[in-house]
């Protein structure tokens, strides 16, 4: 799966956990920026992630994310 | 010696100047020997206490590290972690049930070794190899009483800074002007209304019901100002030495709900429990749904309020919480839900009155304070029969006296007053202070204005200051 498809597919997922119509998933982007991004809605999303790629993630895997692009990378390498 | 003992600034201030002497690596080992002193005036025996469990963690720490199989990492941290947790479990349990005084700051030292591990545990290169910097980690004077609960990884980065650098003297200038505000919050605000309550307290059937509203609604402001007047005296001293601690507190009075105040009330403790307890917890419930997730608030609150002793009522308290949080974000994922679905469906808005914004925003912060207070009523209380006691008042179940504000002394009501206020808005956020300051500036020069607080500070503080709330967990 190319980066940019994965990208496209989170972004409706970041909407919908994020509440935030207008989001758009870019790499850089971190929690800092989205004020709805707390410990709850990060846990929705990484559940919402999981669901929608068919992957698992491990507590560490999700621990050590600093931004979106990170996580971008983790998608590529769980669903390879 | 607390952080309000006169004799405690005697010594600060020329340990602060010989700290300034020092260069590199002396500087570190310096605050070691500072810290480790400080303690032994609290116990000796502790001391050792703590020196065991700091060599203990950071050879687990070390091994951690050094280990290739993922079942050793696990082993040795769950050693670790098993190891400081029974630790405070069995001081928490003699404190509790025995009136055993518990080792100063425990609760918190082992907070932070605990929070060690996990990072090593997760990340090889979280380890901390110079023992002088690791030792000092869980010592540090400054946070040792009631935190705040600083994380490995900030504080290692910082102290080899310290060791690196050269020292200035805004270090020192705002060291000073937080422990100088933070000072005046507590004593000047904190045991005012701690000593208007203690009265109210003794005798509370005798007062009137609305003293007796105010008198519970007086529990969370003088616990902010006691706790967050703490802090900033634990983070101005940090400061002096060139550390920057985390923050307690950010505006809690503004939260619009549950959820909100506990993102502003007590940080450094709901962050670790978040980061260490409810993330793992809820990635492993997470096959449960919503079942799960409740779960791990759940236990999470009920941590939060045991944590702070193993008695009954600061078990109600995080029972409470855990009651308050769950139902909030019911409601809160709910109210998202329908706004997404209307959002879909392009619907047109209802017609018709909508409470505005703002309006919204204070009934949620005047709620979230209603029910933070009634929380606080088994937090405040010695015994669970004078929380029962008070809350049979509050509900009518027993009668309230006939004593009124209009009775009481206007010396004994008016600072009372006075306090609740500068509480209030200090705990709100200050709302337009920054532009006041900001004209002030103009016309007061910074020595002034620390001249009028050390002034006040000196004409107004009680007689009696000193015991801080969090000193006792």
């Amino acid at each position: 799966m190319e980066k940019s498809e994965i990208e496209s597919r989170l972004t409706p997922i970041f909407r919908d956990v994020f509440n935030d119509d207008a989001l758009v998933v870019t790499e850089g982007m971190t929690a800092a920026e989205v004020p709805t991004w707390d410990s709850l809605s990060n846990i929705n999303m990484i559940i919402a992630v999981e669901k929608a790629f068919g992957v698992k993630f491990s507590i560490k895997d999700v621990r050590n994310l600093k931004n979106v692009g990170e996580l971008l990378d983790l998608i590529k390498r769980k669903a390879a | 010696m607390s952080f309000t003992s006169p004799l405690f600034y005697v010594v600060l201030v020329p340990a602060v100047a010989v700290f300034y002497w020092f260069s590199g690596r002396w500087r570190a080992i310096y605050l070691l020997a500072l810290s480790y002193a400080f303690y032994a005036l609290s116990s000796r025996v502790y001391l050792v206490l703590l020196i065991v469990a700091s060599a203990a963690v950071y050879a687990l720490g070390l091994a951690i590290a050094k280990s290739n199989g993922e079942r050793a990492k696990q082993a040795y941290l769950a050693v670790g972690v098993a190891a400081v947790i029974a630790v405070i479990v069995a001081f928490k349990a003699a404190g509790a049930w025995r009136g055993f005084l518990l080792p100063l700051g425990v609760s918190f030292y082992s907070f932070k070794l605990i929070s060690y591990l996990i990072e090593v545990y997760w990340d090889d290169e979280a380890v901390e190899r110079d023992p002088i910097v690791f030792f000092l980690f869980p010592a540090f004077f400054p946070q040792i009483i009631s935190g705040p609960i600083q994380r490995p990884e900030p504080f290692f980065t910082q102290m080899r800074a310290i060791m690196a650098r050269s020292l200035n003297a805004d270090q020192i200038e705002t060291g000073f002007r937080f422990i100088l505000g933070g000072l005046m919050m507590k004593t000047l605000v904190g045991d005012r209304l701690g000593a208007f309550i203690e009265t109210i307290d003794q005798s509370h059937t005798n007062y009137s019901y609305g003293v007796m509203l105010t008198t519970v609604a007086c529990y969370t402001l003088q616990l902010y100002a006691d706790f967050s007047g703490y802090t900033n005296i634990a983070l101005g001293i940090g400061k002096l030495f060139g550390v920057e601690g985390p923050p307690n507190f950010n505006a809690p009075f503004l939260a619009v709900n549950i959820q909100d105040m506990w993102r502003r009330w007590h940080m450094s403790l709901t962050l670790w429990l978040t980061d260490y307890l409810f993330t793992p917890l809820s990635m492993s419930l997470r096959d449960y749904g919503q079942a799960g997730l409740i779960g791990a608030i759940c236990l999470n609150m009920i941590i939060i309020g045991v944590w702070h002793g193993f008695t009954l009522n600061y078990l109600v308290f995080g029972i409470l919480h855990a009651v308050f949080l769950s139902v909030t974000v019911l409601i809160l994922g709910e109210l998202a839900r329908r706004k997404r679905a209307a959002g879909k469906a392009k619907a047109p808005p209802t017609p018709g009155w909508r409470p505005p914004g703002a309006l919204l925003r204070v009934l949620g912060a005047a709620l979230t304070f209603a029910l933070m207070s009634f929380s606080q009523i088994f937090f405040h209380s010695e015994t669970f029969s004078q929380a029962t006691s008070i809350l049979a008042q509050l509900a009518g179940a027993a009668p309230s006296g006939s004593t009124g504000w209009s009775d009481m002394p206007a010396y004994f009501s008016v600072p009372a007053w006075i306090c609740m206020g500068v509480a209030l808005y200090v705990g709100a956020g200050a709302p337009g202070a920054r532009g006041l300051f900001g004209s002030l500036n103009r016309t007061a020069p910074n020595w002034l204005q620390y001249g009028v607080c050390l002034f006040l500070l000196s004409v107004l503080s009680t007689e009696g200051s000193g015991q801080f709330i969090y000193g006792q967990f």
